[in-house]
């Protein structure tokens, strides 16, 4: 019998972000951003983990000890001088994606977790995939005129299609060194990416 | 990639007897004999502990009480309706997904206790087998249309089985998918039997994408 224990969803993320730490990080010179930090159970493990130079903590709930405030809004502010940004939304991390790219000026790690709670807004599909989403892959059209009982049928393709589109953006700032994703059985996806900018990239 | 749903669209006649009462072959619950044996202890000594069930005599819920909450939460209070008098058996018939059966019982407020934490009791309960996993693969796109997913707590649950298992970690090629050109086809369904296997043989080619299902919604 399997057990439910909280670790289930801890699990993938720590290892992914373990071996990101232990490529790039081992030196302690990691400055965390921890964008959608909740309770700061990952990273409250990870720093017992590793030695790391800063944490900045962010959410948009306020708690002790952290900045309340739409990390999204941070990233897409030039200046800040993290190199390892942990985006561990519950539903689309690609709006914090394309907030932070332009402004990356150091090598850099990112954490992404793709979920699905969350997508929807009042703009949404059915099928809570943000209208604006479907259009990046050119499927928007298609899925408005999709019967919405069977919109559903376009829902995962389309959704590994999206995500795809918004990982290759970061080809346009720079190099994608590495990018890795943890296995899971989860529909959920924890996906690492090691970025570098180009030279012309925007510096701290 | 192709993938088509079917609607189960014939509907069965209501069952006459339990022996109409197919399992579900794919059902990916075991039980062990143990566990059965305490639950068949727990039906001869206290029936069908399933639903909401009342004591008259203490005037409080032998168990239910967290469905009640949630009934309430979301409808207020609701009438109930008597199904069988003689049994004391009531329904709460909020619309046609929603009934909710009431069970009247008559016991020392012991034997209450002992029902409620025998109903609630996990050692009497069958657990999941691995087979879930794809049992909820199978179904994941409906369930993620309807949003139900993360709010049942299925993607938990497959959590739950992954955290056994060591992470892998898979490398991904980051490059801009090709662009897209999207084609939306209807064909009325007596017609789609002939032309199956060559959409089948589309979506094996690579960098297409099909997917099908029937209009029942």
């Amino acid at each position: 019998m399997v057990k439910k224990t909280d670790n289930g969803h801890l699990l993938p993320k720590l290892d992914l972000r373990r071996y990101f730490m232990r490529k790039y990080h081992a030196d302690g010179s990691a400055r965390v951003m921890d964008c959608c930090s909740g309770s700061g159970r990952l990273w409250f493990q990870l720093r017992r983990e590793f030695v790391i130079a800063s944490y900045w903590a962010i959410d948009v709930k306020p708690k002790a000890g952290r900045l309340k405030v739409d990390s999204a809004r941070v990233l897409a502010q030039p200046g800040w001088a993290e190199n390892v940004i942990d985006i561990d939304t519950y539903g689309s991390p690609w709006k914090h994606w394309a907030a932070m790219l332009p402004n990356i000026g150091i090598p850099t790690t990112v954490f992404l977790t793709v979920g699905r709670r969350n997508i929807a807004h009042a703009n949404a599909s059915p099928t809570n995939i943000p209208w604006a989403d479907y259009a990046i892959v050119g499927a928007e059209q298609v899925a408005r005129a999709i019967p919405p009982g069977t919109r559903h049928v376009l829902f995962r393709s389309t959704l590994e299609l999206i995500a795809a589109t918004h990982l290759s953006r970061a080809l346009i700032y720079g190099k994608v060194v590495e990018c890795r994703e943890a296995a899971t059985a989860s529909l959920t996806r924890y996906i690492g990416v090691r970025l570098e900018p180009s030279a012309s990239a925007a510096k701290p | 990639m192709s993938t088509r749903k079917k609607s189960s669209a014939s509907a069965r006649t209501a069952p006459v007897s339990t022996s109409d009462l197919a399992a579900d072959a794919r059902n990916p619950r075991f039980m062990s004999d143990v566990s059965a044996a305490g639950l068949a202890a727990s039906i001869e000594a206290f029936g069908d502990l399933s639903g909401i069930v009342w004591n008259k005599r203490t005037g409080q819920l032998v168990c239910g009480h967290q469905r009640l909450e949630q009934v309430h939460g979301k409808w207020g209070p609701q009438p109930i309706e008597i199904i069988d008098a003689d049994r004391e058996l009531g329904m709460i018939r909020i619309d046609d997904d929603h009934c909710f059966t009431v069970r009247v019982v008559d016991w020392p407020q012991e034997k209450q206790h002992a029902a409620n934490v025998t109903a609630n009791n996990p050692k009497i309960q069958g657990e999941f087998t691995g087979d879930v996993v794809a049992y909820i693969r199978d179904i994941e796109t409906l369930l993620a249309g309807a949003a139900l997913i993360d709010d049942v707590l299925l993607a938990d649950l497959l959590d739950d089985f992954a955290a056994n298992d060591p992470t892998q970690l898979i490398k991904i090629d980051v490059k801009p998918p090709p662009a897209m050109t999207w084609v939306l086809i209807g064909i009325a369904t007596p017609r789609f039997g002939r032309i199956a296997e060559t959409i089948d043989g589309l979506g094996r080619v690579p960098e297409i994408i099909i997917e099908s299902t029937l209009n029942d919604g």
